[in-house]
């Protein structure tokens, strides 16, 4: 995805007047710009930002936190600022103003504004206009995630880009605009009641749906060995096999392919809000096979695997095998020993005769309307 | 000086009678014209637009003959269904007697169940499936001289031709075979006359729609592959709806 790739415009809100302070000391009223320039979220986590377009509140995911930045270029920036400053507004807070700075409350939970630090800035976390060009910058969220593997904050997270004249933090800001950021890491719960099948072309497998969660993947072990672990497998539900590779609960991290990257595990495929599906037996080369299911969810956070169900790959005859061992020998293709059909590979004589009698039938049925 | 009157008079006479046909002609008589004048009403009016084709749609259940078989039984029964459309055209039409018709159909049904292990016979999740898709070219012959001139609202009809019916079947993903059957078909239909208990919306119908009767029908038919084809035949039935436009 192109690096440009233009989402989550947020427009910059509306706002009372403030006093700006200008850098040069001097105290002005003024009215901060409305509108005045435009934020696009380019990249979350230091990938590209995949999300629906003009969709400020898309979820920063647990990959995006763990990456620990996001990207959001500011579009259209006016020319009579310098600096830009970023501001953290975890409660729904005003950051533009002049008191940003003073923190009312040192809870994670309070209304007190906390500036954050883009990679450059100068001491007092300002980061320098180029213009005419757009300002691309590189936010870091590690703050408002909070640390990998714990759970800081879900809700709405309004980040202020402050357009200013100087550097001081107590500056009024002349112009801003607000991204509004969800954060959602907690984990979907994984599938439960997963249960292979056997089969050889088309095996199926089941589970039963996890709630609020959008795709499943089958993560697949291919060596997976007969001798089930009864202590273990026995639990689970499954007694026909036994995974080295494969235990509930575990995490396994997907890549932005959605594939797995620890051989020799494959993920089969994605589904989407479905309850089962199947798989091809051929491709696994192995006549036995652990599976469990991975969950995701809107944000795109990714559960914990389910329980660890088995397939058997056994070779399978249907309809046509027993219609040949019973002395069946009707001839395939065209038929063309039957009467009526010389050779003539199947209607298609007919369907074209049939197109031309239309067709006729249509020019005389035109004809006479027109008389 | 009399004569003068009398070929002045006579002018004038022809000059208004050749108004009045002129008129005749060319007026468009208003509605409130048309609803004083009961023959000119629209369900007085004979109207009927040109009957060119049949469309008819179609379904039932069909056990192939194989299915009865040691090889076929795997689906236990399985009926289908069939579904169908028939389009024909009318090549001869005496009014509010019968149809000659010639045209076809297309349609389509599938067979399925559990395949099995080929270690142990025993059943697995994977299906086994037969899928079929007949074609058909007839004639028929229809008639609809009960509910036209009896007002017997009952048609019968008969068709004769010869299927083409596509098979294939498949174990899993994988398909084992394929092929055509062909052999005679026939069929016999009895139909309800829908024009007969709604004539105003038939009316309707056709001056809209250019639909010149409806009915329901059931329709028994017989299939019956020849040579090395795969018994599909069968006898069996189905209900439909069609349309004469």
């Amino acid at each position: 995805m192109a690096l440009g790739l233009m989402l989550a415009a947020a427009r910059a809100t509306a706002q009372t007047p403030v006093t700006t302070t200008a850098g040069t000391g001097a105290t002005t009223s003024a009215q901060p710009s409305t509108n005045a320039f435009q934020i696009s979220l380019t990249k979350a986590g230091g990938k590209p930002y995949l999300g629906t377009p003009l969709n400020p509140t898309l979820p920063i995911n647990a990959q995006a936190c763990n990456q620990g930045t996001i990207q959001v270029e500011l579009l259209m920036l006016p020319a009579a600022y310098r600096y830009v400053q970023v501001w953290e507004a975890p409660m729904g807070g005003d950051c533009s103003g002049s008191g940003r700075s003073v923190s009312t409350s040192t809870s994670a939970t309070s209304n007190a504004c906390q500036q954050l630090r883009p990679p450059g800035t100068d001491s007092t976390g300002s980061t320098q206009i180029t213009l005419p060009a757009d300002q691309p910058i590189v936010v870091p969220i590690d703050d408002l995630c909070g640390a990998q593997g714990t759970i800081h904050f879900q809700g709405t997270i309004a980040l202020y880009f402050l357009l200013l004249h100087g550097t001081s933090v107590t500056e009024a800001a002349g112009a801003f605009s607000v991204l509004n950021l969800t954060i959602a890491t907690t984990p979907p719960d994984p599938a439960t009641n997963v249960q292979g099948n056997s089969g050889e072309t088309q095996i199926n497998v089941s589970w039963t749906r996890a709630a609020q969660t959008a795709q499943y993947f089958v993560v697949i072990d291919p060596t997976a060995i007969s001798t089930a672990d009864l202590t273990i497998d026995a639990g689970l539900g499954d007694t026909i096999c036994h995974s080295v590779e494969l235990t509930e609960g575990m995490t396994l991290n997907l890549d932005d392919d959605n594939r797995v990257n620890l051989r020799p595990l494959v993920v089969q495929d994605e589904h989407y809000s479905s309850d089962g599906t199947t798989i091809d037996g051929e491709s696994l080369n192995t006549p036995l096979a652990a599976f469990g299911v991975i969950t995701k969810d809107v944000a795109g956070n990714y559960s914990n695997l389910s329980n660890v169900s088995c397939i058997k790959v056994v070779p399978t005859t249907g309809f046509w095998a027993r219609y040949l061992a019973n002395g069946g020998d009707a001839e395939q293709g065209c038929a063309c020993s039957s009467v009526g059909s010389p050779r003539s590979r199947g209607p298609v004589g007919f369907l074209a005769g049939l197109a031309v009698f239309g067709l006729l039938a249509v020019r005389l049925r035109t004809r006479r309307r027109g008389q | 000086m009399r004569r003068q009157l009398c070929v002045r008079a006579l002018a004038g006479v022809c000059a208004l009678l050749v108004s009045a046909a002129a008129d005749g002609v060319h007026a468009e008589p208003d509605q409130s014209y048309t609803e004083l004048e009961p023959r000119l009403k629209p369900a007085m009016r004979a109207f009927e637009s040109p009957e060119h084709f049949i469309l008819e749609l179609r379904g039932g259940p069909y056990t192939p003959s194989i299915v009865d078989t040691a090889a076929g039984n795997i689906f236990g029964g399985d009926k289908g269904p069939n579904f169908a459309a028939q389009l024909d055209g009318i090549l001869r039409r005496v009014p509010n007697f019968y149809y000659v018709t010639l045209g076809g159909s297309i349609g389509t049904l599938s067979y399925s169940a559990s395949a099995q292990s080929a270690i142990d016979g025993t059943s697995v999740g994977e299906k086994t499936t037969l899928s079929l898709i007949p074609v058909q070219a007839t004639a028929g012959i229809r008639f609809d001289v009960l509910p036209r001139k009896l007002h017997i609202p009952i048609i019968f009809g008969a068709r004769a031709g010869w299927e083409w019916a596509h098979w294939s079947t498949g174990t899993g993903a994988r398909t084992d075979a394929s092929g055509w059957s062909s052999g005679p078909v026939v069929s016999l239909q009895v139909a309800l006359d829908l024009d007969s208990f709604e004539p105003n919306g038939a009316r309707s119908l056709d001056e809209e729609w250019g639909i010149n009767h409806t009915y329901l029908f059931g329709e028994l038919f017989h299939f019956e592959p020849v040579g090395r084809s795969l018994p599909l035949g069968a006898t069996s039935w189905l209900l439909g709806v069609g349309f004469i436009f």
